[in-house]
């Protein structure tokens, strides 16, 4: 077999906490194997290399500014494969609660008088700039998922995200149902692939992944008569990470 | 800069460092020293504006701390803690003992992985000369396997208490939404006992690194305790002077600064550090026999004027 040279990865943040590309160094001996496979180029929270040719590059974070649309157009250009990775770049994540009230209040509220300094546009997830080939979910990622996405990059070959909701993994984790007890859960219409994880852990989904491509909504929604919840409520439980999305996902929804 | 660089003339230093790499954020450093006379010293912090402040009006009690714990994924646990804390205090609140050790347990672990994290794979690169960890792996394998195995069990930590610690999800106002399993906690008692030779073995190998010499006296802010080495709660502690947390609006004077995104903080009007070197030399006292004799075996001891490692 002709020895080919490895793909060079390179990883970018934009407007988020850093918490995914943390799940990186948090893989402990994993992350030496992948770099037998992979030359990490560039990697600013743990590496001070700063390679500009890249084949892969895996994206954190929303677009929120000017500078993050012209920065995130440059990587488009000079990657062959772009991941968006974690909430804030692949659904807007909590970045996008702040589209919810006039951008000049939010900069108002924060910083004053100073306000006018201030750079900020709409929180967008990356696809609505530019075009995304592979999508790794969650906030944080789950480490499981991240592997798997990225063997299908080395490989070549595409990722189908999971078409179902949290609840088909949450059920075969045999987790008691939130809502008997009293709790307004996202799982049922929010895409799986977490194996569950909050509820697995006594709490309950939030919706972190976003929708499923077609959300039971009538089913969910019989679910929130059943146990006397309203529409309302859920709907706004459900902007803690999906508010970007706005009328893509309002119509799914309602 | 160290006392080495004998090139640099300290009449003239300009320092332009854009994008400061191996840390969470987003900063540039600039200083300008124009014969002898300081015309510019800015630490920049140019992230995107996220306006958590903004974010937190009008959502629910509930959901607070998990948007504050998306400010930082290396220290989501502190943040949802502070979070819940001042959750539990406007509700009037009070978490039973049983919860507090837990919490407290979750923030030491994810304290011993930041501090592993720092230690090993952010800092060690800069004192061994090269850019990061990746050569290392190669030229230091042995080190960087015991690295990762003390990292894997402060990781184990945030798993078995709290289901992670980058947005920690069973932690809640008033109590946890599930206890950690028996088996599980008995496995990480375990690994921590395992750990303590590592740790001890770390104590070792810092003791052979040169570190820059760099001296700052500053004003060193930290919680203090009768209690204990407080890390989780206790008065605001500068210069022996004791503040309750609920006076921090006086103590601590915020300001917005045109050059950066981050607020610049200040105590009667001047600068001050936080973080372990100030609990270090505000608490060093109550360190424990074990974390003493480490300390005594790095030959550091209170008060400390060194910012670094």
């Amino acid at each position: 077999m002709k020895k080919q040279s490895k793909p060079k990865v390179a990883f970018f943040d934009f407007t988020d906490c850093e918490g995914c590309q943390l799940q990186f160094a948090n893989m402990g001996q994993t992350f030496l194997e992948l770099t037998n496979l992979v030359d990490i180029v560039s990697f600013r929270e743990i590496m001070s290399e700063d390679g500009q040719d890249y084949d892969i590059a895996i994206v954190e974070g929303s677009i929120t500014t000017d500078n993050d649309v012209t920065r995130i157009k440059k990587i488009r250009e000079k990657a062959k494969v772009l991941v968006a990775f974690g909430s804030c770049a692949t659904i807007g994540g909590v970045n996008g609660i702040k589209n919810r009230s006039p951008l000049e209040l939010a900069k108002k509220r924060v910083y004053g008088d100073k306000a006018d300094t201030i750079n900020s546009i709409k929180a967008m997830p990356l696809d609505a700039v530019v075009k995304v080939d592979y999508y790794i979910l969650n906030c944080p990622p789950y480490i499981p998922e991240i592997i798997a996405v990225l063997k299908a990059i080395l490989m070549g070959k595409p990722y189908p995200l999971p078409n179902y909701a949290v609840c088909v993994e949450c059920k075969m984790n045999e987790n008691v149902c939130r809502y008997e007890k009293d709790q307004e859960c996202m799982g049922p219409v929010t895409r799986a692939g977490c194996n569950s994880w909050c509820i697995n852990n006594g709490n309950r989904c939030y919706g972190c992944r976003g929708l499923v491509d077609n959300p039971a909504s009538e089913g969910a929604k019989d679910i929130l008569q059943k146990y006397g919840l309203k529409l309302e409520d859920i709907l706004n439980s459900f902007t803690l990470y999906n508010d970007s999305m706005g009328e893509k996902y309002d119509q799914k929804l309602k | 800069m160290t006392k080495s660089s004998s090139k640099i003339d300290p009449q003239n230093v300009k320092v332009d460092v854009h994008y400061l790499t191996r840390v969470e954020g987003h900063g540039n450093i600039v200083v300008d020293v124009k014969e002898g006379k300081l015309a510019k010293c800015e630490f920049q912090v140019i992230e995107s504006p996220r306006f958590f402040e903004s974010m937190l009006v009008g959502r629910s009690i509930w959901e607070a701390q998990h948007l504050t714990s998306r400010i930082c994924g290396i220290c989501a646990c502190g943040h949802t803690l502070a979070s819940i804390k001042a959750a539990e205090d406007a509700l009037g609140v009070t978490p039973s003992d049983e919860v507090v050790m837990l919490r407290k347990l979750l923030l030491y672990t994810e304290m011993l992985d930041s501090h592993i994290l720092h230690i090993y794979i952010l800092v060690a690169p800069d004192l061994l000369g090269v850019k990061s960890v990746v050569p290392l792996i190669k030229t230091h394998r042995p080190v960087i396997d015991m690295a990762l195995r003390m990292k894997r069990m402060s990781d184990y930590g945030g798993e078995v208490l709290a289901g992670r610690h980058i947005h920690p999800i069973s932690y809640v106002i008033g109590g946890l939404t599930q206890l950690p399993s028996r088996e599980g906690l008995e496995k990480l008692y375990s690994l921590m006992l395992e750990s303590r030779k590592d740790g001890e073995e770390t104590v070792k190998i810092i003791k052979t690194l040169k570190f820059p010499e760099f001296q700052r006296p500053t004003q060193y802010m930290s919680l203090t305790s009768d209690e204990e080495y407080a890390m989780y709660d206790g008065d605001l502690t500068v210069n022996g002077k004791k503040s309750k947390v609920s006076d921090y609006r006086k103590l601590f004077m915020e300001s917005v600064v045109d050059y950066s995104r981050a607020k610049i903080s200040r105590i009667e009007g001047k600068s001050y550090a936080v973080g372990a070197l100030s609990r270090f030399n505000n608490n060093f006292d109550q360190l424990n026999k074990k974390g003493e004799s480490s300390g005594k075996g790095t030959g550091l001891k209170s008060p400390l004027p060194q910012p670094l490692p």
